[in-house]
């Protein structure tokens, strides 16, 4: 295993697969440990110093935010990122991973998808405009 | 998400965020980083957060620790270090989410999650610092007495004992009211820095003396905090005296030696070097930038042999052995030499932390020397955090990181024909 991770070119993975003395918890009660440490909790904060929503929107359409928009989160900047992430690394929950299957949709030149995974898969994480669940 | 579990029996839960997160939260660290990195180091004059970057707090702290001759007896320097319980989880900054989790059976469950952050979100150090800044730096502008320097939630006070722990407890309530967060009872830990004090029960006393001289501070009492004259790791950095930071390092090294040994079972001779290389040559370069050079160059050379022993042994196959002293010597060389000079690019640590160490430090000196600029008001940033240290003038020099860099400067223009521009 660690010999196929460093022939894709992720070492520190080969290195962490054969040094690492941590294991992968998995006993009966780790579900109760792991519900205790991620509270579902008020989250009525004292938000009288937050931007109001309508505020984010006002921002979210000035010309500074568009810049940074534009530049820091451009279709060369994203596909610059899939493609020299870490090969091997960790995949998504339906099993795509970002150097060795994302990376290539963006190394053609349909612009059209590749807006498209932009706009609706990128983002709405920066925004924060996801679609509420039905 | 998954976990590891920790020696002592608690998890260390990490998320895997999905990949579109991933790609949004890197590029977003990497537009706001170096503004961020102002912002933390401009807003408070005697508090700095230092986000993602140990290495300076560790510098600061132990220039910072250097002034405690300037203190009484009754009164010292002392060195506090904080952490908060759960910081990221409890933070006030939501990410409302559901994690994934499969457990011993591989049945897949849902945690509901609407509080605090990720472990394993690249944008979570700087919303985590970024949001608490305000509420550290309110108490440290109430207490000009002290000074402090924090790596995330790793907070570290430098001040008068009294002073120090009267911060800590405001601290305290500041971070309950403000945030919800916890201190950490096991990461309260004093250091007394220095040789005025070097009884661990006799700091040990001055500390129980100073909670019960002032009644605000009865509820660190319950807290048993560790107490030490010896050192104290600051983000990783071992501070205090020479042979306390020697075993540090040594554990360390040690540690490195043991994982050298792990990797022979790699057949690949090639993947083997790469690994020995990039993976293991290069995990002494934190502790060699940011500790004093002649404390660790032979333990750092210790592990260079090491290096050097497993890579000809594997590429020998053991056959090694026999070869004569001159040889080996020539191998080793070779070895160490970088590509363009037709070698194979294992760099020595104990030659290399010498460059690092001096360059750091220098960093360190010419930040100090930086006396202003738009964003900062401060008009001499070198009386806060280099007290009783003339930077302008070397013969005044005390702190022993000040000294170790003279002495680095000086190695480097002897032994390794640098030149002074």
């Amino acid at each position: 295993m660690a010999q196929k991770q460093a022939r894709a070119g992720n070492l520190s993975k080969a290195n962490q697969t054969v040094c690492s003395v941590l294991k992968p918890a998995f006993g009966h009660d780790t579900l109760h440990k792991l519900q205790e440490k991620t509270p579902v909790g008020s989250v009525v904060f004292d938000k009288q110093f937050w931007l109001t929503t309508d505020a984010l929107d006002e921002m979210h359409r000035h010309d500074e935010w568009l810049n940074i928009q534009e530049h820091s989160f451009s279709i060369k900047k994203i596909g610059q990122y899939f493609r020299n992430c870490k090969p091997l690394s960790a995949q998504n929950a339906d099993g795509w991973r970002g150097r060795e299957h994302v990376g290539w949709l963006f190394t053609d030149d349909d612009s059209a998808l590749q807006e498209l995974l932009r706009t609706h898969l990128i983002l709405p994480n920066i925004l924060g405009d996801f679609l509420a669940d039905s | 998400m998954f976990a590891l579990e920790k020696a002592n029996n608690s998890l260390r839960p990490s998320v895997i965020g999905s990949l579109w997160r991933r790609c949004a939260a890197r590029l977003g660290v990497a537009e706001v980083c170096s503004n961020v990195a102002t912002f933390f180091m401009s807003q408070y004059t005697n508090f700095i957060q230092f986000g993602g970057e140990s290495g300076g707090c560790a510098q600061v702290t132990q220039l910072l620790a250097a002034a405690w001759a300037q203190h009484s007896d009754e009164n010292p320097l002392v060195v506090i270090q904080l952490e908060i319980v759960k910081s990221y989880f409890e933070s006030m900054q939501g990410t409302a989410s559901i994690l994934h989790f499969s457990d011993y059976q591989g049945r897949a469950h849902k945690i509901a999650c609407n509080k605090g952050g990720q472990h394993g979100d690249a944008f979570e150090t700087v919303r985590f610092a970024f949001t608490t800044l305000p509420s550290f730096g309110r108490v440290f502008a109430r207490h000009v007495a002290c000074t402090g320097a924090a790596f995330c939630d790793d907070v570290f006070i430098v001040a008068p004992l009294a002073e120090g722990l009267a911060l800590t407890v405001e601290l305290k309530q500041v971070l309950k009211q403000d945030l919800d967060l916890n201190l950490d009872v096991p990461r309260f830990n004093c250091f007394f820095p220095g040789d005025q004090i070097n009884d661990d029960d006799h700091a040990r006393a001055l500390f129980q003396n100073a909670l019960q001289a002032n009644p605000q501070l009865a509820c660190l009492s319950g807290m048993d905090a560790g107490i030490s004259t010896m050192g104290l790791p600051v983000a990783r950095v071992p501070i205090g005296n020479d042979e306390w930071v020697q075993q540090f390092v040594q554990a360390k090294a040690a540690a490195v030696q043991v994982d050298v040994g792990k990797l022979d079972i790699i057949s690949d001779g090639l993947i083997h070097y790469q690994m020995l290389r990039f993976c293991q040559n290069t995990r002494l370069a934190f502790l060699g930038r940011n500790t004093l050079t002649p404390l660790i160059s032979d333990i750092f050379a210790e592990v260079d042999a090491t290096i050097l022993e497993a890579l000809c042994q594997k590429g020998t196959t053991n056959a090694h052995g026999e070869w004569m002293a001159v040889f080996r010597r020539f191998v080793d060389m070779k070895l160490q030499l970088p590509h363009f000079w037709g070698g194979f690019g294992v760099t020595p640590n104990a030659g290399s932390a010498i460059f690092a160490f001096y360059a750091t430090s220098v960093s360190l000196v010419q930040w100090l020397g930086f006396c202003s600029h738009a964003e900062q008001n401060f008009n001499d940033l070198a009386s806060t955090w280099g007290p009783g240290q003339d930077l302008a003038n070397l013969d005044q020099w005390s702190a022993s990181i000040l000294l170790a860099l003279k002495q680095a400067h000086q190695v480097l223009l002897t032994d390794f024909g640098c030149h002074d521009s």
